[in-house]
């Protein structure tokens, strides 16, 4: 039986709170994790090699992303060596076993951690050779039939691309790759200088390369078939369109944040990192355009850390005495806290210009709360109908639909609508879909 | 005696580099062979041509700015200085005297401005033969349309060619034209008589001096399937390549490369400077800009290439690259426009015609993809015909026979 190689290298340099990728990686590999033929493994730049990893170690907090890269030839928990077990047996045998064996094969391995090791220690000291070849087993090979998943950033990773390609000329393996956005190429603008061109290699590559490529939305898979036609490919991989879940952090506890003046009194929400593309320019526009038409507006609560060429608007939130009282912005904000944020918020907003899915829609959603975002790329996608579309360049008509939502009818209706209508996306849906594409 | 031919043309032909030039100097060596005696006068401008005979007439290029549709009609300033320029005229006057030709043939029709005065003056009454590369007005027209000219002008430039070259036309005692097309047209504009005279390529011989060097080099590249575009800087052949192929490079399989070769590489390069920064990031990927190259090296990159390709959509005349990529045996990819007056050929096997950059594009892939049908051969003997001394059997002796 092949395996399936779930790609972790977006951890392995990564420290902190998980962001968008790391969270799109991390809730993958949980949901591969039970399957006996999915192994995990990070590209190790050092070594130019494919190593075995473990998404067990990341599991815990994302604070064990500060932990150190796996070690070569550490088995760190049962499944683990049961994929080594398995793996370790020839092809022609291991393409015969059940699925019954399997489960058994998982059960042996969680008994006898221990004896496992033990052998391997035992080996290791048959020879030299015997040794070259455990020491091996300890790099992901892949193998011919064999599936890798990537769902990092790998674009970021020059010579694991190249690594890929090499590997493809040898090796009759299967690339599947997960596209987020062509922003970088189509939105540039909104970027720092320097990204586009290695990134349009980068695509230029997976386009060339990938079996599979799985765009996160319709918007960027149209924008990838418009980048494929610019650029003059005939043949294209396989694309299928999977949908992100939604049901991140649910599980966690809801927490109050100390800054948060007075608990009761509604608040609006925006989260999402504070850059040029996601447009909080606009927030600010509809704010003071309220204060001009005098009208009220809930207290709004931006909640990211500033990112690209957002100096100009920053500038305005920080230092417009007129909004001192009406927008305040929080960039370090738990989990709980954030949970806390959608629960009690009593509309969110996300005035973006572009985005490859948009993810904050989709949590407020999630917890009942109606979202004004904007009608462009994919954020139209989300749950057409539900969310209040707005133009990302008229502050006249987001405030329009801020009073709207502010009155307490029209907002009851919107959230009846939302909790009736509005159809989650699990982890579990987006692994399955993964699985189908790649079958 | 053996017959005197003089022939004037607008370039030299020591060192021939492009179409026009390979076309003159097999002209010139299919005369020679067969007796004849035969002197080339080419007058051009020095700094497009820094290689010349001492027959040759090198004219310093004008003072002062050019205007963009001077910029683009260098070829009809020429003609008209062999006239204009009293040094130069006198020089011609001089070799005509000196060699006292039989017949006067002139390649394109551009020294005809200046030469129709010359030789009305002289009261010459030899035999005149034009020997056609294209309709010139019709090229031109593309060429200035392409330039940013104003239709006014254009259209005042065009109308001058045309009938500078009907003139010829009807005054010559023979016109030579590349394809069918060519012939018929001069034949309905009165033409005394027209024979068709197509373009053929030199056989090579020395074709295995730098082979190695290229297979490194495809080696180190991890290029098993190279495809070679070959072209001058002539500005049709730049429109062919946007046409039809662009700067869409991602048609080409992984283990295959674009190498552009000859003056359209520096046309190419430069064109690519406009485009969005992520077309010029990828298109590098799977081409390369090699510019001019060796005798040598253009025979063994011929000799290696998967593919050639030959996006021609405008210009008359025929292609001399369509006669060169017939004989290499490589698989081609090509517009129906590059196989004018070479039809016969498209019985060959390997060869894609596609006229829109879609189907070009598509085309290009699967002819790398594919694998190449040999030839056999009856076909083998077919692609043989493109060799300069079968194509100019019949011009030489209908050009003796005057």
């Amino acid at each position: 039986m092949n395996k399936t190689i779930i790609d972790l290298t977006e951890f392995r340099d990564w420290s902190g709170h998980l962001t968008g990728v790391q969270r799109v990686v991390y809730n993958i590999a949980t949901h591969f994790s039970e399957d006996v033929t999915t192994v995990f493994a990070s590209f190790d730049s050092a070594t130019k090699q494919l190593v075995t990893d473990d998404i067990e170690r990341y599991k815990s907090n994302s604070d064990s992303l500060l932990s150190t890269p796996p070690e070569i030839g550490t088995a760190t928990n049962a499944r683990i060596t049961a994929q080594r077990l398995y793996f370790s047996i020839p092809y022609s045998i291991r393409r015969h076993i059940t699925a019954e064996q399997k489960r058994q094969l998982k059960r042996v391995a969680r008994r006898s951690l221990h004896q496992v090791r033990t052998l391997k220690a035992a080996a290791v000291r048959r020879g030299a050779t015997q040794k070259a070849k455990i020491v091996q087993r300890d790099y992901a090979d892949i193998e011919s039939g064999d599936t890798i998943v990537i769902g990092g950033r790998l674009w970021d990773h020059p010579n694991y691309i190249q690594y890929l390609i090499e590997k493809k000329q040898t090796v009759a393996y299967r690339l599947v790759v997960i596209l987020y956005d062509l922003i970088p190429i189509y939105q540039q603008h909104t970027f720092g200088q320097g990204l586009t061109e290695p990134y349009a290699r980068y695509l230029f590559e997976v386009l060339s390369h990938a079996d599979v490529v799985l765009p996160i939305s319709r918007s960027s898979a149209n924008d990838l078939a418009r980048f494929a036609d610019e650029t003059g490919f005939t043949v294209l991989p396989r694309i299928d369109v999977i949908r992100l879940g939604d049901d991140i952090d649910m599980s966690t506890n809801a927490l109050i944040p100390s800054w948060i003046d007075d608990k009761d009194k509604p608040f609006a929400l925006c989260v999402g990192t504070i850059e040029a593309r996601k447009n909080h320019v606009l927030l600010y526009q509809a704010y003071k355009l309220a204060k001009e038409r005098g009208a009220i507006l809930p207290k709004l609560y931006i909640v990211g850390k500033p990112g690209w060429l957002t100096g100009d608007v920053m500038h305005f939130f920080q230092h417009d005495s007129e909004l001192r009282d009406a927008i305040s912005i929080q960039g370090n904000v738990t989990d709980s806290e954030l949970n806390w944020l959608y629960k009690h918020a009593l509309f969110t907003l996300y005035p973006s210009q572009y985005e490859g899915w948009g993810l904050p829609i989709a949590e407020s959603l999630v917890n009942g709360v109606p979202c004004i975002a904007s009608h462009s790329s994919s954020m139209s996608e989300i749950a057409p109908g539900l969310v209040d579309s707005i133009s990302p360049f008229d502050s006249a008509q987001l405030l329009e639909k801020m009073l709207y939502l502010q009155k307490p009818l029209n907002n009851h209706k919107r959230r009846s609508e939302i909790v009736n209508l509005y159809k989650p996306t699990t982890w579990q849906d987006t692994a399955e879909s993964i699985v189908k594409a790649i079958s | 005696m053996p017959k005197k031919i003089l022939i004037f043309g607008t370039y030299p032909i020591l060192n021939p580099q492009h179409g026009g030039q390979q076309r003159v100097s097999a002209v010139v060596n299919a005369y020679r062979k067969h007796g004849l005696k035969v002197k080339y006068v080419g007058i051009f401008l020095r700094n497009y041509y820094p290689d010349s005979n001492d027959c040759d007439i090198a004219l310093e290029p004008a003072s002062g700015t050019q205007t963009l549709a001077e910029a683009y009609t260098t070829d009809v300033s020429v003609g008209m200085r062999i006239y204009s320029d009293t040094d130069v005229r006198n020089r011609i006057q001089n070799i005509i005297s000196d060699f006292k030709p039989d017949v006067i043939e002139l390649e394109q029709f551009f020294p005809y401005y200046g030469l129709q005065k010359i030789l009305a003056a002289m009261q010459w009454n030899g035999a005149l033969v034009y020997n056609s590369q294209n309709i010139e007005a019709q090229l031109k027209q593309d060429i200035l349309s392409n330039a940013g000219l104003s239709s006014a002008e254009i259209k005042k430039i065009v109308n001058d060619i045309e009938q500078t070259e009907l003139e010829l036309v009807k005054a010559a005692n023979l016109v030579l034209a590349c394809t069918n097309s060519d012939v018929d047209y001069y034949r309905s504009n009165g033409a005394k008589r027209v024979v068709l005279a197509r373009n053929g390529i030199q056989k090579r011989t020395k074709i295995n001096d730098n082979l190695n060097k290229w297979k490194n080099k495809f080696a180190k590249d991890g290029v098993t399937k190279p495809v070679l575009f070959v072209g001058s800087a002539h500005p049709p052949n730049l429109n062919g390549f946007i046409n039809l192929l662009g700067f869409g490079a991602g048609c080409l399989p992984a283990d295959s490369k674009l190498y552009l070769l000859g003056g359209i590489s520096d046309l190419v390069a430069q064109k690519l400077t406009d485009q969005p920064n992520y077309i010029s990031a990828t298109f590098t990927l799977r081409a390369e800009f090699v510019g001019r190259v060796s005798e040598a090296d253009l025979a063994s990159l011929l000799m290696l290439a998967n593919t050639i390709i030959l996006p021609i959509t405008e210009g008359g005349g025929s292609n001399l690259k369509t006669a060169e990529a017939i004989l290499s045996g490589a698989k081609i990819v090509a517009s129906s426009h590059a196989f004018r007056s070479y039809e016969d050929y498209l019985a060959l096997p390997n060869i894609s015609i596609a006229d829109n950059k879609k189907m070009f594009r598509q085309s290009l892939h699967d002819s790398v993809v594919n694998d190449k049908q040999p030839r056999t051969k009856s076909q083998i003997k077919l692609s043989q015909k493109v060799i300069w001394d079968n194509v100019l059997h019949e011009m030489v002796k209908e050009v003796d026979s005057l």
